[in-house]
């Protein structure tokens, strides 16, 4: 391909990964429905969402609070620019992991009982998947010899089976899905670290959460490779499926975890999952010797 | 409007009309089809649905709710201890009615007033949002927003 | 005794980067910068303990401070004008002051055999005599020339140097005001600048005996300034300061003796290639890691660092940033060839720094004390220089090197931020801290500049954390430890800056504005932040102009983040992300937004903020017992690896 092309590609990708991510939500809201025997919203509900908090009243309490969520969004966002232009995973996940922590400080910026512990809950959560996801990513690089996107070619599917477990772990928080949604944990923190922010403000946030989101997508999509352009697309797109098919039967059928639980376990069985697959392929001999 | 968010409040209720909102939520109402989403925040909320009497405890609080919840917002007052204070007319310690506080745009009749009927009121409010986001972009003074025409009735 | 030099190979420097040996007259300028770079610290610190009055007092530290930086910066620019990869002076240049460094040395000694006296420990005599015995007889009996050259400085050392010269002078000059009220100021000065021509002294030295005498002063100086206030606390956390590095001490002078023994020089620049050498051979290097871990504070010997934050704030600002425990970390980093070829050593010691940037990022999660915590952050990225000294490669040495510059810049200006508030305020926890920004916006703002640069990407630290992930991919153990530390350094960073950003409705807040700040505070502080940030803009240049001289071209680059796309500098995403923040706000005017109360939920309550540690001291004292356990047993497996090597129980 020439350089035009994946220019035009990565602005596209950027551009476009958060909105596919806001319909995947729409598709999550509607198979959440089908589950519980319920019709629905329509698959675009969170797009109306979004477009009416535009259209809503501004609002803050300090003018701080919007600093930080242009900056989540923007961080967020170049964490994706990095990504769709198949630069390093490393970078992408630094970027993304500094986007959380302005949600945070944006959350902490209010003084309001509510964000203040969403705040403090949604660092619990840092702590939680954050190891687990530079472990996966390390995974990759262990096996690709490569932290570079680009230069990604094998079926990692195949080879780091547990490290693709760990990553719905990490997906299902970043859901904010049951049983982690410790920190948006709408029957007792009302929406934790976003309670504060409202109209345009909240859509910025949510904006920024969908390019968090992508980001995770991005790197999952990873774990499929074909020489073959449609077969690759096919495999990835059935990937981001699979995976948010399984993220929502695990958000129906479990109740919330207490935050320590989560720590406990995200950390202990994601850490565990991903390092018996890389000792495991360091036994095979298919990565790099100790 | 495709995305009416609730804030639920319950100013004094005997929670007859509070089973009847969440009622909406269950898969026969199922009011998420029309994006209705109970949020629990005015920050987020568009429609609140007000249910009791407002008692002179709840007052305030009732105020303070309207006040967070951003322009443009719809107040349907369900029930009719909400409406009209109904059983409670001449007590000493209601407002006899959610209109009393804060300006209402729907009044839901019934005792408990029906889902049926909180959805007609909802898609009934939701018609009168296209002129108040228009009010709000012409620029009506925050006081005014508060208090419009109907004020409160101060004779009881 | 065989004196007799053996034929091992050897690190030499000199030979590494040969540049064309400069003019004579060239040579001599450039010695006369290295030694004025540590004698003018010293002789304006014995000039503030003459110069009594406050006023002069003060004149005699600024002048003094900006001596010391434009001496750092005239060294620097001295050799990078001329191309040298280093500078050395023999014993003959030296010679009026190697009778010095041998008094120092037992004058040293002594001063050590009285603190213990004084204080009745029977530890610190024992060390002190340890010390004194082994030297006197190494001294006096075994060695008895200087071996060539005395002082040599390449870029590690320009680096360092530069560090100490700048930050520490920056520091001093903040400590004018800090300390106006204190009733010992010339006694404090003159120890915070001797500290500064110490610390350049340790760094410039090559042979290991004038490093010692050196190192054993930093020591001292330390346990002046912790001591300082001379409450009960103060000499408690002095005394046991002084325990620790002295132990470190001992350890460098057995370290010193046997390397002699074995490898048969008492050089820096001649330390044995670690494929070289085997058996017991490998002691003094674990013997010099052992010193390194003390110095450093890291795991088991954390409690002497964590114990000196009863110190006057500049003083903890020094120790953490541009001296004392900078040390530790620089002797592993020249160490670093001596064993990272040796897997056993390698994984002992990254080990050590591993898991200590773990368990003290955990551990930090715990504090509520502001200047805890970052005494802990401190423990744990030095955990992660002696990680990347331990694996060794170019692409690490240089990780670390980064790591050490742009940390001592975001560090001191985070600890002095803190005694500002300690200053104004009287209190350094973190609770108290809440809503700081209404009182006092700037420092707030100093703070967070000092932990983004800390943190996030793409500042100066993020480059370096970011090298040291990918370098972590051919060793996965490692990478396991930094996948919690890093994850718990954002819980813990994020929750004190949260705190201190935490503000009620803006219109309340109007009437609120701090009293001015003192003039010393507020260009010390702008001018660390100006560092921490300009320098990550520059940072291309600082790899150009002090880590290739000392490391030679790169093959990765790390600054570009490589994608389909080609290259692009890290710094434009920063550019990218400030323009675009600034247009989206000015777009869309965020001070038209009307300000609210938060939601309580209706009630009219008032709300009192409190942050959650997660854990208890109870659980972290089992944990510290845990961790120290395992930190001791790499400690021994330093030294049980070549034991059983020796006797042929070991193959390695």
């Amino acid at each position: 391909m020439g350089d035009l092309t994946l220019y035009a590609l990565a602005v596209f990708l950027t551009l476009t990964a958060p909105l596919a991510v806001g319909l995947l939500m729409g598709v999550d809201r509607k198979l959440t429905a089908r589950m519980q025997n319920r019709v629905g919203p329509p698959l675009l509900q969170p797009f109306y969402d979004l477009f009416k908090l535009l259209g809503k009243e501004r609002r803050l309490i300090n003018p701080s609070q919007a600093y930080f969520a242009l900056g989540y969004l923007l961080l967020e966002g170049t964490s994706l620019v990095v990504l769709a232009a198949q630069g390093d995973l490393l970078v992408v996940f630094f970027l993304s992991g500094a986007g959380s922590l302005f949600l945070v400080l944006g959350a902490f910026s209010a003084r309001s009982p509510f964000s203040q512990m969403g705040a403090q809950r949604e660092l619990l959560q840092i702590l939680a998947y954050e190891p687990v996801f530079f472990l996966i990513i390390v995974s990759i690089g262990i096996q690709e010899h490569s932290f570079i996107s680009r230069d990604m070619s094998q079926n990692l599917i195949v080879t780091l089976p547990l490290s693709l477990i760990a990553l719905v772990a990490v997906l299902v928080i970043k859901l904010q899905k049951s049983p982690y949604d410790i920190a948006h944990a709408h029957t007792e923190l009302v929406s934790g670290p976003l309670v504060e922010y409202s109209g345009p403000y909240l859509a910025t946030v949510e904006l920024a959460r969908w390019a968090e989101i992508a980001v995770v997508f991005g790197i999952l999509t990873l774990f499929w490779n074909d020489p073959e352009p449609v077969a690759a697309l096919l495999g990835k797109m059935v990937l981001v499926f699979a995976a948010l098919f399984t993220t929502l039967v695990i958000d129906n059928v479990t109740a919330r975890l207490t935050r320590r639980r989560m720590v406990t376990f995200t950390l202990s069985f994601g850490i565990a999952l991903v390092a018996a697959n890389i000792i495991w392929n360091l036994y095979l001999g298919q990565g790099v010797g100790i | 409007m495709k995305s009416p968010w609730i804030l639920h409040f319950d100013t004094g209720s005997c929670n007859g009309c509070d089973l009847e909102i969440w009622a909406l939520l269950t898969p026969k109402y199922d009011v998420e089809r029309f994006g209705m989403v109970n949020k629990a925040n005015p920050k987020h909320a568009d429609i609140l649905l007000i249910t009791g009497p407002v008692t002179k405890k709840c007052e305030e609080r009732l105020r303070k709710l309207y006040e967070q919840t951003p322009e443009p917002k719809l107040v349907i007052a369900c029930g009719d201890c909400a409406s009209t204070g109904a059983p409670f007319m001449d007590c000493y310690n209601h407002n006899h009615g959610v209109n009393n506080v804060i300006p209402v745009d729907v009044f839901v009749p019934g005792c408990a007033c029906r889902p049926e009927a909180i959805i007609d009121a909802v898609i009934i409010g939701i018609n009168k949002w296209k002129e108040k986001a228009e009010a709000m972009e012409t620029n009506v003074s925050h006081e005014d927003k508060i208090m419009p025409d109907d004020s409160p009735r101060s004779d009881q | 005794m065989q004196r007799a030099r053996s034929k091992v190979p050897c690190i030499d420097k000199l030979n590494l980067s040969a540049p064309p040996l400069p003019p004579l007259g060239i040579m001599e300028l450039g010695g006369w910068l290295l030694l004025s770079l540590i004698i003018v610290p010293m002789i304006g610190g014995a000039a503030c303990l003459g110069l009594g009055r406050v006023l002069r007092l003060k004149a005699g530290v600024i002048v003094t401070s900006s001596l010391t930086i434009l001496l750092g910066l005239l060294l620097f620019g001295y050799m990078t004008w001329n191309g040298l990869a280093s500078i050395s002076m023999t014993a003959a240049e030296v010679a009026p002051f190697s009778e010095v460094m041998l008094v120092a040395d037992f004058a040293l000694m002594l001063v050590f055999l009285y603190s213990g006296y004084k204080e009745r420990s029977a530890l610190v005599v024992l060390f002190a005599l340890a010390q004194l015995i082994p030297l006197t007889w190494f001294e006096f009996v075994l060695s008895g020339d200087l071996q060539e050259p005395v002082i040599m400085v390449d870029f590690l050392g320009v680096m360092m140097a530069l560090i100490t010269s700048i930050i520490g002078s920056i520091i001093c000059i903040y400590a004018i005001k800090y300390m106006e009220h204190d009733a010992h100021q010339p006694r404090f000065f003159a120890v915070m600048l001797l500290f500064l021509g110490v610390m350049n002294g340790a760094v410039f030295s090559n042979d290991l005996l004038w490093f010692l005498v050196f190192w054993e002063t930093t020591t001292v100086c330390s346990y002046l300034l912790i001591r300082h206030e001379g409450t009960a606390d103060a000499i408690r956390s002095g005394l046991r300061a002084l325990t620790y590095t002295l132990g470190g001490g001992v350890a460098l002078v057995f370290a010193i003796i046997l390397l002699y023994h074995y490898s048969g020089t008492t050089l820096l620049s001649q330390l044995p290639l670690g494929n070289a050498i085997s058996g017991l051979a490998l002691v003094p290097i674990g013997l010099f890691a052992l010193a390194a871990f003390t110095k450093s504070a890291q795991l088991p010997f954390q409690k002497w660092l964590l114990g000196a934050m009863v110190a006057p704030t500049p003083v903890s600002a020094l120790l953490h940033s541009s001296t004392m425990v900078n040390l530790g970390v620089y002797l592993l980093l020249r160490l670093s060839p001596s064993f990272s070829p040796i897997p056993e050593l390698q994984y002992a010691v990254g080990l050590v720094g591993g898991v200590s940037f773990l368990a003290t990022s955990v551990l930090a999660i715990g504090q509520s004390s502001s200047k805890k915590v970052l005494a802990y952050s401190t423990i744990g990225n030095l955990g992660l220089i002696v990680l990347c000294a331990a694996i060794g490669t170019k692409e690490a040495i240089y990780a670390g090197m980064l790591l050490l510059l742009f940390h001592a810049i975001s560090k001191a200006l985070l600890f002095m931020a803190v005694g500002v508030v300690k200053h104004e305020t009287g209190s350094e926890d973190i609770e108290p801290m809440d809503g700081l920004r209404d009182k006092m916006p700037f420092v707030t703002f100093a703070l967070f500049v000092g932990v983004i640069t800390l943190l996030l990407p793409p500042f100066g630290m993020f480059a370096s954390k970011w090298m040291i992930s990918e370098i972590s991919a051919n060793y996965p153990l490692f990478a396991f430890l930094l996948a919690i530390g890093f994850g718990a350094s954002v819980v813990y960073y994020g929750k004190w800056l949260g705190r201190t950003f935490s503000a009620g409705p803006m219109r309340a807040r109007k009437s609120a504005i701090d009293q001015p700040l003192s003039s010393y505070f507020k260009w010390t502080l702008l001018a660390l932040m100006a560092g921490a940030v300009g320098l990550s803009f520059l940072i291309s240049q600082v790899v150009a102009y002090l880590i290739v001289p000392y490391l030679g071209p790169l093959h990765i680059d790390v600054l570009f983040v490589s994608g389909a796309l080609g290259m692009f500098p890290m710094f434009a995403l920063l550019v990218v992300i400030v323009v675009s923040l600034t247009a989206l706000a000015l777009l869309s005017g965020s001070g038209k937004a009307e300000i609210t109360d938060a939601y309580t939920g209706g009630e009219p309550f008032v709300f009192a903020n409190s942050g959650a540690y997660f854990f208890s001291e109870k659980t972290a004292g089992k944990a510290i017992i845990l961790i120290n356990a395992i930190a001791v047993l790499l400690l021994i497996s330093l030294f049980l690896f070549p034991a059983m090597q020796e006797v042929g129980l070991w193959a390695i």
